[in-house]
C-alpha cells in the first residue's frame, strides 16, 4: 500500500506517565505506570528518557526484521487516539492525557493512528485524585517544562483543530 | 579448529552489545497504547506550521526627540 499524500498534519489525543514534569511512554498494570517495560527488560540499566521538551520524537523500530517505522503489520510508531473520551481515565497517578500532533508516514488505523513524528500539543487539565504525591498537578508541571498550554477538554479539543485535521470517532 | 571463547567473555561482550545497541533506544521505544484497530490506510502528511518566534522590541532610536512644532503666526502679524 502506498501512502496517499495528505495536505496537513493529523491530530490526536493519548496518554503518558508523567514523573517531575517529564511525559514518559509506558504502560498502566493495575493502578500503576510502568515506563518502556520492553526497554527494561532488555537493558535494564539504560535509564528511562522522557519525551523531549523542545523537538519532535522520531519512530524507530526494533523487530528482529527491521523496518521503517510505522509499518502496517507491526504496531511501531507513535500511537494516539482519534478522539478524546468524555472523561478519559486515569489509570494510575502518574497518567496524564494531552494531544499530538502527527506527521510523516501515518498508518491510520479504525480509532487511532501510529505515525513516523509526533510532538505533544497541549495537556488536559483534569485532576486526578489518586495523585497524592504531586497533589494532582502533574499535567500542570509537565505543561510548563514542554512549553505547551493546559486546557480543559473542549479548549483542548478546539486547540487540537487548529493544528491539523482532527478524526473525532465515538469512543 | 579456533578455540572457544570463555563464556564469561562471551557474557560480557553479549551485554556490552546490547547496552551499545540501545544506546540510542529511548528516545524511539513505544510499548503500545491501547487497541487503535485495524489498519485503514496510509497517509504521508507535512510537518506543522510553527508559530514565528515573536520579534524583539527594537531599542529605543537615539535621535533627538523632534522639536515641537511651532504655533502658526497669528494673522495679523503677518499682514504687519
Amino acid at each position: 500500500m502506498s501512502a496517499e499524500p495528505v495536505a496537513e498534519p493529523l491530530v490526536g489525543f493519548r496518554h503518558w506517565g508523567c514523573k517531575r514534569g517529564g511525559l514518559y511512554s509506558g504502560i498502566f498494570v493495575a493502578g500503576r505506570f510502568v515506563a518502556n517495560p520492553a526497554l527494561g527488560m532488555i537493558a535494564p540499566r539504560v535509564g528511562q528518557m522522557p519525551w523531549p521538551t523542545d523537538h519532535e520524537r522520531v519512530a524507530k523500530c526494533f523487530a528482529l526484521r527491521g523496518h521503517e517505522a510505522p509499518y502496517r503489520d507491526c504496531n511501531c510508531g507513535w500511537s494516539a487516539y482519534y478522539s478524546l473520551a468524555a472523561e478519559p481515565e486515569l489509570l494510575a497517578p502518574e497518567c496524564v492525557w494531552g494531544a499530538v500532533v502527527a506527521w510523516g508516514r501515518i498508518v491510520e488505523c479504525e480509532t487511532g493512528f501510529r505515525a513516523q513524528f509526533v510532538r505533544p500539543l497541549a495537556l488536559l487539565d483534569r485532576e486526578n485524585p489518586s495523585d497524592l504525591r504531586e497533589q494532582g498537578r502533574r499535567a500542570a508541571f509537565a505543561a510548563e517544562a514542554y512549553g505547551i498550554p493546559l486546557l480543559d477538554r473542549d479548549e483542548l479539543i478546539a486547540y487540537a483543530h487548529w493544528h491539523g485535521e482532527v478524526r473525532m470517532t465515538v469512543r | 579448529m579456533p578455540r572457544e571463547e570463555d563464556p564469561e567473555l562471551q557474557l560480557r561482550k553479549r551485554r556490552f552489545h546490547s547496552l551499545s545497541v540501545t544506546a540510542s533506544l529511548p528516545y524511539h521505544f513505544e510499548p503500545v497504547m491501547g487497541d487503535i484497530g485495524k489498519p485503514i490506510r496510509e497517509t504521508e502528511r507535512p510537518a506543522p506550521v510553527r508559530a514565528p518566534e515573536p520579534e524583539p522590541e527594537p531599542p529605543p532610536p537615539d535621535r533627538e526627540p523632534p522639536p515641537p512644532e511651532r504655533e502658526p503666526e497669528p494673522v495679523e502679524a503677518q499682514r504687519a
